[in-house]
């Protein structure tokens, strides 16, 4: 068989859609078009985890741009695209590779041996998205650079403006050059060390961040952590000590005949009652019933979690579906405790 | 867990001056009221805000209620046309596990969405397709202005949903319209407990949203199967 061990390839497509979907926007734009672009270079190649020649020419690329006009409207539309197109691909790719990978698993755990052809053919189908995936990494960078070639034609800025010469490869061209390394500013007695990327004309220097020359953009920290975030896996109640809670003996609620539901959302719901979700595991649940929700938790929370990458960590749903989220790991880990006889 | 009411709580949403983790508490609060007898009608603040938090957490509340959102249908209506794709997206939720036969125009609001703009929006229209009543989709069928639509939903509703139609629903897995391919993988989903071939052509088709949902639903009946396996071993662990 073929598609034993792929290697997922890593990114985020749903972000790099959503940026860029911004970033067309901004290229829509005629103001504040350096400010945006930067900022969506940083959150593109950041947050989406996008890397290769492509994402280092588009990072360079954009970190070059200050002043929005509208001749930059119709390069950087097509810089989106590029975007787009391999956030599809990307998206293909990683998803026939899981899938195969899961067959293959299926195969290897079937003694009949027939899903062997299955997988192999799941396994092809994902050798042929990764290869695409290789091709549409490629063409993007070929976008990218013709981008910038349409730039250096239009007149943003002028015919060896800073563009052009980035493009070029090369710091300065032309009549007037950008600054260099170590070159005196005219009738200012400091030394600017790097091309800043903002072109011509008057400018402010700003205090010195401490983080180096060019254009950075900072995140705002969300308190999870870089790139694609999981849902938290501590429950705060500490694995080796922790204890099972015990619901009162006297139920509160009759759970017998109220045990939470899949339903078809494929989301845990609980029927009428008086609570969402329980807050511990019942006593009198039986074995059955904590394997049936065992299962059923699973399915949601990975439902829930599907969903908080399709729509993006950061959106205005998403505080409120962590919290369910991080309640029901919470019980599905009461629920394995008490099964594991612990 | 909060001691707050429902009122507190709403105030609460609707002023959006609180951390991410609060307002995911307190959004989750606002879900344990209700189910404890709060009116759900007071959702209507939220829903109705021109916050958009706001109208995310009353559309979460909404979904979280399962059956028990009926009372409020009309909010639902409201939800799936918003033009806040997370309020459409979870309004789905609700609409499937809350409308009945008697909602044939919401229904049909939520059909219509498998065409929506938003990726995430038809991923989700899908699964609504997917895991629909036959009498909710012939209940939307009077309501679908595009015939083609109304066509290919009685189609879902009956033969569609027919393992003895597996040859028609692969064929129409590879249809150019988008929108009889989507109809076709959910139709492939409904049948994957007879058979996957449906599904496995999904998984492999080059239409984004279809090899994503194809592939999402075997991953979740391979889990199925894994966590049996679990049990089973564990209980030979337990000598049980």
């Amino acid at each position: 068989m073929t598609s034993a061990g792929l290697t997922v390839p890593s990114g985020d497509p749903a972000a790099l859609r959503q940026l860029a979907a911004q970033l067309r926007t901004a290229a829509q734009g005629s103001g504040n078009l350096g400010t945006n672009t930067s900022e969506l270079t940083g959150a593109i190649t950041s947050d989406a985890q996008w890397t290769g020649s492509a994402s280092n020419s588009f990072s360079s690329f954009s970190a070059n741009l200050s002043t929005g006009t509208s001749a930059a409207e119709a390069p950087l539309t097509r810089i989106a695209v590029a975007v787009e197109n391999y956030a599809n691909v990307l998206d293909v790719a990683q998803q026939k590779a899981q899938t195969a990978n899961a067959i293959f698993q299926a195969a290897q755990d079937d003694p009949t041996g027939s899903m062997i052809s299955t997988a192999e053919q799941y396994g092809q189908s994902a050798m042929d998205a990764l290869d695409a995936l290789q091709q549409a990494g490629d063409q993007a960078a070929q976008q990218v650079g013709s981008a910038a070639d349409d730039l250096q034609v239009g007149s943003l800025f002028g015919a060896h403006g800073p563009v052009t010469s980035w493009a070029g490869g090369q710091p300065a061209l032309g009549t007037y050059s950008l600054w260099q390394p170590g070159d005196p500013v005219p009738g200012q007695t400091e030394t600017i060390p790097l091309d800043d990327g903002l072109g011509l004309g008057p400018e402010s220097i700003p205090a010195d961040d401490g983080l180096g020359p060019w254009i950075e953009t900072i995140p705002a920290d969300d308190g999870l952590g870089l790139g694609t975030e999981t849902i938290p896996v501590d429950d705060g109640l500490g694995p080796p000590i922790e204890t099972i809670p015990v619901g009162p003996q006297g139920p509160l609620v009759n759970y017998d005949s109220d045990l939470p539901i899949l339903d078809g959302s494929g989301k845990l719901h609980m029927p009428v009652r008086e609570d969402p979700l329980p807050s511990y595991v019942p006593a009198d649940w039986t074995r059955e019933d904590l394997e049936q929700v065992e299962s059923d938790l699973k399915d949601s929370i990975d439902k829930r979690q599907e969903e908080m990458v399709d729509l993006g960590e950061d959106t205005p749903r998403g505080p409120a579906h962590r919290a369910r989220i991080n309640q029901e790991i919470r019980l599905l880990r009461q629920v394995q405790k008490k099964l594991s006889g612990s | 867990m909060s001691s707050r009411s429902g009122d507190e709580l709403i105030e609460l949403l609707l002023a959006g001056e609180v951390s991410p983790e609060e307002e995911g508490e307190a959004a989750n609060d606002l879900l344990r009221e209700v189910f404890r007898g709060y009116p759900a009608q007071n959702l209507g603040r939220l829903i109705h805000s021109d916050s958009i938090k706001a109208v995310a957490n009353g559309a979460f509340v909404v979904s979280e209620l399962g059956a028990q959102a009926a009372p409020i249908i009309g909010e639902v209506d409201f939800l799936l046309s918003h033009p806040l794709r997370e309020a459409r997206f979870d309004a789905l939720d609700a609409a499937l596990t809350a409308a009945s036969v008697e909602h044939g125009a919401i229904l049909a609001k939520a059909v219509m969405l498998v065409a929506d703009t938003d990726q995430a929006v038809r991923l989700k229209a899908l699964n609504f397709l997917a895991n629909s009543t036959p009498d909710q989709l012939t209940a939307a069928v009077p309501y679908l202005k595009d015939r083609h639509v109304a066509d290919l939903a009685t189609w879902l509703a009956s033969a569609g949903s027919d393992p003895a139609s597996l040859p028609d629903i692969r064929s129409r897995l590879r249809a150019p319209d988008k929108v009889t391919r989507m109809f076709a993988a959910a139709a492939a989903a409904r049948v994957a407990g007879t058979s996957r071939r449906g599904l496995e052509d999904a998984a492999v088709s080059d239409d984004p949203d279809i090899h994503r949902f194809a592939a999402r639903v075997i991953k979740m009946m391979e889990r199925r199967r894994q966590t049996r396996a679990e049990q089973e071993q564990r209980r030979r662990d337990q000598g049980l």
